[in-house]
């Protein structure tokens, strides 16, 4: 499963947002395997977002920043030791794509968190993520919400 | 850029001092798990894949395979016509990579999913989930007429989906059930399933019929893969969402062989009318030969008994024909081994050709005194799907 566009509203709204942000779309970003860790009401209202991001350019990509139209919280995570005890956090300096390389946002790795959502995100239900690098460009992709148990680490945000 | 909302700049920065900065987590983490060749040199049959994506599903005609799951679930109340089709796109996606050896999308073990091993996964779909995805319900998709012989449980019977999986490697198959029950967790709740086996892919002759646990010859009449017989027999050709579909009937069938070993080997020979060791017909030399159902002993008497169990399945009408497809199980079930077949029997339609064979069996067989059905389920196997597409897509058309 490479991106896929099969919620039509939520590629609209994400190509609204990127215009209102004035950036140019990455044709040579993609996305490998996008998928997203189902939420319920019940649970706290984040997840986790993860893929495998590929830099087809010749230069090295700094994430910059990177949003959605399902919250407007999505921050980038690492996992750390803090304390003895493996927590995540909000990556210090921007993660780089290097050039003609690739880079695994995994469970229990680094990922990209959809903090303060409202509604629950079920298994099938397609989202939208755009990123953003330094070279002013971005890219929007869809990941598909799956079932997952793991991925409950400690957040040490604030 | 916008910077009312994602990644707080000033964490991207570095000019936070909010965040304690730690260790470096190990470059391993950042790195997804690939099936390696450590982890598929020198071996001979994991790499063998049973196409997934095709006209039609694979499982129902493709080579018998040393192991079977059935897996039987039913629909969760608030499971709507959306929320299935996420579920049937999410099981296609994950069979399609599971069937190639590769690890699915959010696979825990990704590790297991390296030996196919001729792995299928087959969909079947109950009248409950037809109706839910607005697709018409086709007349005989319901629960089998109630049969004298059958002492049915409900533990074993009914459903609204199935997914059979079958292969060669128990380890990659029950690695495929953990999957795919996982990708049905929000939508279903699990009914039942049911493992079965046949011998070792590589133990027999290749096309030999395979043997039951009474030691019979099981399947000889079975009509051959991809030829117009099976095609006729089994594969729906209309303009439904069934069109290169079919359908599918399981029953357990409790197998008593306690009851069994008292019997003696002509005894045995002739409940069915076939000989023990090639599983030819009572009076003929091979296999395959065709059954002479006139001829009479010296003394008078059929070759063949008028209630031996070939005699009594095979039908005047040869419309009324099924392709079985069967596994044997032994299970054990609160420290009691409990031993049968799970039979298996593809038709175009059920009524027209499964339901009249099982009532002549149901009304004399002799075979009947060994055996009790206890489960009994009818799924609809709709068509199989082109890449990008899933099975079940029909159901929304």
């Amino acid at each position: 499963m490479t991106t896929r566009f099969t919620s039509v509203i939520a590629a609209f709204l994400a190509a609204a947002v990127l215009a209102l942000s004035g950036c140019a779309t990455s044709e040579s970003v993609t996305a490998t395997d996008p998928w997203g860790k189902a939420t319920t009401a019940e649970m706290s209202a984040m997840t986790g977002v993860f893929m495998t991001l590929n830099n087809a350019t010749d230069h090295d990509l700094t994430i910059v920043a990177a949003t959605s139209t399902v919250t407007d919280d999505v921050e980038v995570h690492e996992m750390a030791m803090v304390d003895g005890q493996m927590v995540m956090q909000e990556v210090q300096d921007g993660i780089v794509i290097p050039a003609g390389g690739s880079f695994a946002f995994a469970p229990g790795g680094h990922h990209f968190m959809f903090m303060g959502l409202t509604d629950s995100l079920e298994p099938g239900d397609i989202v939208d993520l755009t990123i953003e690098f330094d070279d002013g460009t971005s890219v929007t992709i869809n990941p598909e919400i799956r079932e997952w148990d793991a991925a409950n680490e400690t957040y040490v945000g604030n | 850029m916008s910077t009312d909302h994602g990644i707080s700049r000033r964490g991207l920065l570095g000019a936070g001092a909010g965040i304690a900065a730690v260790a470096a987590v190990g470059a391993t983490i950042n790195t997804l798990p690939v099936a390696s060749a450590a982890l598929t040199a020198g071996r001979t049959h994991g790499d063998q894949v049973i196409p997934f994506y095709g006209a039609r599903q694979a499982g129902v005609d493709t080579p018998l395979t040393q192991r079977v799951a059935h897996l039987v679930f039913t629909l969760k109340p608030d499971t709507d016509r959306d929320r299935l089709r996420n579920m049937l796109r999410i099981i296609s996606d994950d069979t399609a990579r599971l069937t190639r050896g590769m690890a699915p999308v959010a696979d825990s073990e990704p590790e297991l999913a390296v030996a196919p091993s001729r792995l299928t996964v087959t969909l079947g779909v109950g009248a409950e989930l037809v109706r839910r995805a607005g697709a018409a319900v086709p007349y005989w998709l319901g629960p089998l007429p109630s049969f004298a012989i059958d002492k049915l449980q409900p533990q074993w019977t009914g459903g609204d989906l199935l997914i059979t999986i079958q292969g060669d490697d128990l380890l990659t198959v029950e690695h495929a059930v953990r999957v795919l029950t996982r990708d049905t967790r929000f939508f279903c709740e699990p009914a039942y399933s049911q493992r079965g086996f046949l011998p070792a892919h590589d133990s027999h002759a290749p096309g030999a019929t395979p043997r039951n646990l009474f030691g019979q010859v099981d399947g000889t009449v079975n009509p051959t893969a991809g030829t117009t017989d099976f095609d006729t027999v089994a594969w729906i050709s209309d303009k439904s969402w069934l069109n290169n579909g079919t359908s599918f009937v399981l029953r357990r069938i409790e197998m008593d062989l306690d009851t069994w070993d008292t019997l003696d080997r002509p005894d045995r020979e002739k409940s069915v009318g076939r000989t023990l060791d090639t599983g030819a017909p009572l009076g003929a030399v091979h296999e395959f030969d065709e059954p002479d159902f006139e001829a009479r002993t010296s003394m008078g008497m059929p070759v063949i008994p008028d209630l031996a169990h070939m005699r009594r399945a095979r039908m005047a009408d040869r419309t009324q024909r099924i392709a079985r497809r069967g596994h044997s199980f032994v299970d054990i079930i609160d420290g009691v081994t409990v031993s049968g077949l799970l039979f298996g029997s593809f038709q175009r339609d059920v009524t027209a050709q499964f339901v009249p064979i099982q009532e002549s069996l149901a009304a004399a067989d002799l075979l009947n005194i060994w055996t009790t059905p206890v489960g009994s389920a009818v799924f609809a196997i709709p068509p199989g799907c082109a890449e990008g597409g899933f099975v079940g897509e029909t159901l929304f058309a």
